[in-house]
């Protein structure tokens, strides 16, 4: 039986793109682990966060972001954004 | 250490997105997503529609289905170009599908492209595809709580048909509640009553399409 795909998964996939490229495009930083991602999203809400978790924690292994705890808050602008990331 | 990042996730399906709008224009085809839960009647609506305008307007349609392309054999009579689009699981399409795709048409031959999405009032929300309108099609049987229920879907449509209005009694559904909802959702949404089965319901919907087809070709000829 095939999978029926959430749009949590091709976002999961994206979230995953942005970081990496964010990290490996400054070359000042050295970054060994991300601790946490910080997201924000309008209400109602574009993904939900476990579903995002699950698809996510999958993606993230063998990567610096695997392991990094997924904080989510509400925004008044609509969306679905990457605010921070936490690093060592 | 922290890093701002501060991105858009969507941001590469609206980059691409807005890349399809501008070769629409360019081409002058007016750019049509057809959105609905399973069910609903889009495949119908569009067999009704090219059934009226098929001769006289130069149509295409894209279809979305998760895996078979049952819809797409549907429209086959009507030879008009017709692409298939599985997401093989995905549940909505989004704007890179759409740029592979419409490589394969001629658009500048076309008036009027149709996208009919995957059946699912969730997730089609929240891609842009490049359209020019979002239609969603929202059929009585589903029920008078849907647009509570799926506001962002309401909200992101331009404009809402009700379709199966015959059956609005037999599922004791008042149609001056369900625009009044719709309203109070989408204020700026046009709205209109039809069944996709009977085409004398569909004459506002064509004039719909015609003066946005209008309205495209303008557009284009005060650019040239």
């Amino acid at each position: 039986m095939k999978e029926f795909f959430l749009h949590e998964s091709s976002l999961a996939k994206d979230v995953m793109e942005i970081i990496l490229e964010t990290i490996a495009s400054d070359i000042t930083l050295s970054v060994k682990t991300v601790n946490s991602i910080q997201f924000s999203q309008s209400y109602p809400p574009i993904v939900v966060a476990e579903s995002f978790e699950f698809y996510f924690e999958e993606m993230i292994k063998g990567t610096v972001l695997e392991g990094a705890e997924l904080i989510f808050r509400e925004s008044e602008k609509h969306g679905f954004f990457i605010e921070t990331i936490d690093v060592d | 250490m922290e890093i701002k990042i501060f991105k858009d996730v969507m941001m590469k399906n609206n980059a691409i997105g807005e890349d399809n709008r501008k070769l629409f224009n360019e081409k002058s085809v007016f750019v049509l997503n057809l959105t609905s839960s399973p069910g609903a009647g889009k495949t119908t609506l569009i067999e009704s529609t090219l059934n009226l305008i098929n001769k006289k307007i130069k149509c295409a349609v894209i279809e979305g289905d998760l895996y078979t392309s049952r819809d797409a054999e549907r429209l086959e009579d009507f030879n008009i170009p017709l692409i298939q689009i599985n997401t093989e699981g995905g549940c909505h399409l989004d704007a890179r599908q759409i740029y592979h795709s419409v490589k394969e048409l001629s658009l500048e031959a076309l008036d009027i492209l149709f996208i009919e999405n995957v059946g699912n009032l969730v997730c089609p929300a929240e891609y842009d595809l490049g359209e020019h309108k979002r239609v969603l099609i929202y059929s009585v049987t589903e029920g008078d709580d849907k647009p509570a229920k799926y506001l962002n879907m309401f909200q992101a449509a331009d404009l809402i048909l009700i379709n199966k209005i015959e059956l609005a009694e037999l599922c004791h559904i008042d149609l001056e509640y369900v625009e009044m909802e719709i309203r109070r959702i989408n204020p700026s949404a046009e709205i209109s009553r039809i069944s996709a089965l009977a085409e004398s319901t569909l004459g506002s919907w064509i004039q719909w399409l015609n003066k946005n087809i209008q309205s495209k070709e303008k557009q284009n000829e005060s650019r040239n």
